[in-house]
């Protein structure tokens, strides 16, 4: 599969969220979107299954323009994960999960359908929750759940917008293992929205760093996550080590010395946990 | 004794008796005598409880004086200065309303919707009316000259209320209420109302400035008579008051006097608006009752609604169902009216066998008796009784209509289930 | 953000056998309900036969009714009048309350799920103050949109006609912008205002025998149900609710969020006018037989859930069931009460404060977050 971007560009009135994006992404892989908040890494990702449609450029998902696909038909394509659940009137476990067939079922979700949202439920250890409301999950569970869903659609991509951030560590590695082993043994992309660097680093087969509504930089995480970059983009010194083949981000502890009050105009402090003092 | 003496004594015996007779009979039969017409002159003062204040009264206050017994049942309206007892002071102030000097005067009226003795300044000598029932009451006394201003509502009957309406201004787009700066523009220190506490409610910012609100009761028989009397000697009009009073009377006596040939009574049922049936304590209820019929209401509310499928209403099968609407002395669409009021009741026994009847309501209470006499039995009332005796009243008391108004072809009294079909 | 999981014992694997016999027993559940909800409904209908302010047993109810399906005849004046309120009045309010309360109900569904938001229901887009306004043009005055028709059948065909108004009005906005449900939301409530306020500058002005009518109308009442009003409301609120239940998943879908709807296949903007054009057509025939009856359409939705969960495949049948389960109850009562009978929203209102209420209190699972 293949989604070529060509000189994307996304904004709601007059200011530009995207602007000038051009990827192209091939074959089955584990994609990682790294960035500083809002600098339009969900938009970005709406513009690939017709969530959002862009303002300018094109998008081209297996050679064919993402505005021509009927949202039928984009749905077995494209699986989406949202970064939080929406759900007003909440149903089991199953049945939400089940939703995820839609794209695939006619008229009543049948006994095969079943079968694969229980392997889906295996697969990330909830069997026993199945038949629990969905109300009554944790948020880690939660998001386990919305992954089910967009699992459920055996889709051959599949976006995820931050699907671990309210998981625990271990369970955050548990997750994007899967899914990296899911790309590199079911042929599925995966492309997901991650916010910590570290994992991504440790599992992404390609990176996508963005910065400003564009893309700063594009390829294995040797290749994206170097000290130069991560200062540009997230205004923060570190140091990169690299451990068991992987590249390691260390940040380092440091104030730039112009900055003694957190100007929030300064794209450099936009960076969270950093530590912008005021005075 | 001898034979003849004896004669002479019984002559003289039966001579006395029969002159004592005649003079009981005759005394104080100053008007109409065949009406018991006690009480219907509600001013205090009007000791001999008639219909009238004139020296029968200051000679009936001498004696209660005099006897130093005052009979409260006889002579309820006595003290002419409500101070609680007869004196002095009474007998000289009915000595000079006799005279029809200027002074205040106390009668029977409403304060806040409930019976109560009230003032005013007396003579009437122009007023603002507000109500359709009152105006039509002053029009039947021969008053409507003295209508300065006037709240009719939003579509008056300008047929009947031509005069007033020409000749006054309208005091305010609701029948219920007077404006208070156009009533100060008028010259009038009266206004003459209804009896219910739904009508002027702001009552005490007229009396604050000085003005009377005169309210009377309307939609009966009796109460209607008893305001038009008292109405009538409030504005000096005793004589044309008493005329229509005589009229009434007279019409009611020929009526009662005709039912006396049923031998057995229908039964009715009112209805006032467009779904209200009136219960015991209606004046609909009362003009049914008078008109010769047995009104099988049995609730003792003014009326009770009757909505759209509900099934109390046919657990009184009632013969008759006389629908009272105001429909004016113009132009009706007879068709229209009768399908949108008929039409809730057309499951009605009454309604099924023909004896469904619309009533053009707005008429003076009497009249609707009369009508509703016809309707009841028509054998015995005959066919235009209603319409005759209505054509007497337009061309006695409506200045405005007499000998241009011709009833029967003119005004829509009843609308049957044969006139539409 | 605790973990649920209290010990390792709760984290077994399950067999998918177990899941699918449990599965197989929600959904077994589910349909109980709703079948024990259209029996009482039935049984409902039964009681009612043999309620009302004419004094008729309760024997002599039915067998008024198997005589006239007989084809037997009353011979007397109050065998004939017995006659006419039980087949005429009783069994056609009967039936209309059934079909009425089952509309409303599903309204209701639908417009929580369209809207995702608990507090919705048929009225939701404005329908109730643009029939009132409808009806009060014919019934104050006499203004009737289709001309040369009768008081009642010109305040039927307005009520029915203003009640369109809303959903015309959303689709055309949605035709030229995106509209959210909090917007929809928004929009039903500036009709709301504005047509309730033109309303109440013409009962300002009526006369008191038409405000009292026009306010009567306004409460909702079943007062109107008859033989002839029957096919009409029967024809068209089955085959509403036949469509809308035909779109239960997409509906569960809906309520999940736009973006999960658009990237699961559901075009979010047209399902939801479609499904909301259905509600409006099927509430504003309701409501221009029957007024505004309230509540139902609010609280049946509520207490399904409550019992059976927010599966919308399961929920739409079983709130019908429901709600016109409720509605023939409340019309029992709305017979007998007071001196002359009620009319049947003043009895929804009175029942559906509380019960909304006790559900707030007593529920164990959130049904909305």
């Amino acid at each position: 599969m293949r989604i070529e971007i060509k000189d994307l560009g996304f904004g709601y009135s007059d200011i530009p969220v995207l602007k000038n994006i051009n990827l192209d992404l091939n074959n089955p892989q584990f994609i990682s979107i790294l960035g500083p908040n809002g600098v339009g890494k969900s938009t970005l990702i709406h513009c690939l299954n017709k969530i959002l449609s862009p303002s300018s450029g094109t998008v081209l998902v297996d050679g064919k323009e993402v505005s021509e696909y009927t949202l039928k038909d984009m749905a077995k394509k494209i699986g989406y994960v949202p970064y939080t659940s929406g759900d007003s009137f909440p149903l089991s476990v199953i049945d939400t999960v089940l939703m995820g067939r839609h794209p695939h079922s006619n008229r009543r979700s049948n006994e095969a359908d079943l079968e694969k949202v229980y392997e889906i439920l295996r697969k990330l250890k909830m069997t026993h929750l199945a038949l629990r409301s969905f109300d009554e999950l944790s948020a880690g569970q939660h998001q386990k759940v919305m992954l089910a869903r967009g699992l459920a659609q055996e889709p051959e991509i599949l976006l995820l917008d931050e699907p671990t951030s309210n998981l625990d560590i271990r369970h955050q590695m548990d997750v994007t293992r899967m899914l990296r082993n899911l790309s590199h043994t079911q042929g599925i992309m995966v492309i997901m929205i991650s916010h910590d660097i570290n994992i991504a680093a440790r599992y992404s087969d390609s990176i996508i760093l963005m910065k400003d509504g564009t893309v700063f930089d594009v390829g294995t995480p040797e290749e994206v996550l170097t000290e130069g970059n991560i200062m540009e983009v997230y205004g923060v010194e570190s140091r990169i080590i690299t451990e068991d083949g992987h590249p390691h981000i260390i940040l380092k502890d440091n104030i730039p010395d112009e900055e003694t009050l957190w100007d929030p105009s300064e794209s450099s402090c936009t960076m969270p946990n950093t530590g912008c003092l005021k005075g | 004794m001898n034979r003849n003496q004896i004669i002479a004594i019984a002559a003289v015996i039966i001579l006395a008796v029969a002159g004592a007779a005649v003079v009981l009979v005759t005394s104080g039969d100053d008007g109409p005598s065949d009406m018991d017409t006690t009480g219907r002159l509600m001013v205090y003062g009007n000791a001999t409880n008639d219909d009238y204040l004139d020296n029968e009264d200051v000679k009936c206050l001498e004696d209660i004086i005099s006897s130093g017994t005052w009979d409260k049942e006889a002579s309820p309206l006595a003290d002419a200065d409500q101070d609680g007892s007869i004196t002095e002071a009474d007998v000289d102030m009915v000595k000079r309303l006799v005279n029809g000097e200027s002074m205040t005067v106390y009668y029977n009226g409403y304060s806040g919707g409930d019976p109560a003795i009230c003032k005013v300044k007396y003579p009437i000598v122009n007023c603002v009316v507000a109500g359709t029932n009152p105006a039509m009451i002053l029009k039947s006394i021969g008053c409507q000259d003295l209508v300065v201003g006037y709240a009719l509502g939003t579509s008056p009957d300008t047929v009947y209320f031509s005069d007033i309406i020409a000749n006054g201004e309208a005091v305010s787009d609701s029948i219920l209420k007077v404006d208070e700066e156009i009533f100060s523009e008028l010259g009038t220190r009266t206004i003459i109302t209804q009896d219910s506490a739904s009508y002027i409610k702001n009552e005490s910012t007229f009396v604050l400035s000085g003005a009377d609100v005169v309210r009377i009761a309307a939609s009966n028989t009796q109460d209607s008579l008893s305001s038009a009397i008292t109405l009538g000697f409030l504005m000096q009009r005793e004589e044309s008051a008493q005329a229509y009073a005589k009229y009434c009377d007279d019409l009611l006596a020929d009526i009662e006097k005709k039912l006396e040939e049923v031998d057995e009574k229908v039964t009715s049922l009112s209805v006032t608006m467009s779904n209200s049936v009136g219960g015991t304590t209606s004046d609909y209820y009362d003009a049914t009752t008078r008109a010769g019929s047995i009104n099988i209401a049995d609730w003792n509310t003014t009326t009770q609604k009757y909505e759209e499928g509900a099934e109390w209403i046919h657990q009184y099968p009632a013969q008759f169902i006389i629908h009272a609407r105001t429909l004016g002395y113009g132009e009706i669409d007879i068709q229209k009216t009768w399908t949108s009021n008929g039409e809730l009741f057309s499951d009605t026994h009454a309604y099924k066998n023909g004896n469904y009847y619309i009533l053009n309501g707005n008429i003076p209470v009497h009249l609707r008796v009369a009508y509703m006499a016809e309707i009841f039995y028509p054998d015995i009332f005959g066919e235009g009784y209603g319409d005759k005796a209505h054509q007497e009243y337009v061309d006695e008391f409506l200045d405005n209509l007499s000998g241009k108004y011709d009833v029967s072809e003119q005004f829509v009294g009843v609308i049957s289930a044969s006139d539409v079909s | 953000m605790a973990d649920r999981v209290k010990d390792r014992s709760d984290m077994r694997l399950v067999e998918y056998s177990e899941i699918r016999f449990k599965y197989g027993l929600q959904v077994h559940k589910k349909v109980l309900f709703t079948v024990l909800c259209l029996a009482l409904a039935v049984v409902g209908v039964g009681v009612t036969l043999s309620v009302g302010k004419f004094d008729i047993g309760f024997l002599e109810s039915y067998i008024i009714i198997w005589n006239h399906l007989m084809g037997v005849e009353p011979t007397t004046l109050m065998g004939e009048t017995k006659d006419f309120i039980v087949w005429d009045l009783r069994l056609p309010r009967a039936i209309m309350a059934l079909f009425v309360g089952a509309a409303l109900a599903v309204g209701g569904v639908v417009m929580q799920g369209v809207m995702r938001n608990p507090l919705a229901d048929p009225y939701t887009l404005g329908v109730s103050s643009a029939a009132s306004l409808g009806a009060t043009l014919c019934i104050v005055l006499g203004f009737s949109l289709v001309p040369g028709l009768t008081k009642s059948a010109g305040t039927m065909v307005n009520a029915f006609i203003f009640s369109m108004i809303p959903i015309v009005a959303i689709t055309l906005i949605t035709r030229f912008k995106k509209t959210t449900p909090t917007m929809m939301i928004l929009s039903g409530i500036a009709i709301m205002y504005v047509f309730s306020a033109t309303t109440q500058l013409i009962m300002l002005y009526a006369d008191p025998d038409n405000l009292a009518d026009a306010y009567s109308w306004s409460v909702g009442t079943l007062g109107k149900s008859s033989w002839e009003n029957l096919p009409v409301v029967i024809a068209v609120t089955v085959v509403g609710m036949a469509l809308v239940s035909m779109m239960g998943k997409q509906l569960n879908i809906l309520s999940a969020g736009d973006k999960i709807s658009t990237t699961l296949g559901v075009d979010t903007g047209r399902c939801r006018v479609l499904l909301m054009l259905l509600v409006s057509i099927t509430t504003a025939t309701v409501v221009s037989f029957t007024g505004t009856i309230g509540f139902v359409g609010l609280v049946a939705p509520h207490v399904v859930r409550f019992f059976i969960g927010s599966d919308n495949r399961y929920v739409i049948p079983a709130s019908a069931c429901l709600g016109a389960l409720l509605l023939v109850l409340a019309d029992c009562v709305a017979k007998e009460a007071g001196a002359t009978g009620l009319p049947v929203g003043v009895i929804t209102a009175l029942i559906g404060g509380p019960l909304f209420i006790a559900l707030l209190i007593r529920q164990r699972r959130k049904v909305w977050n």
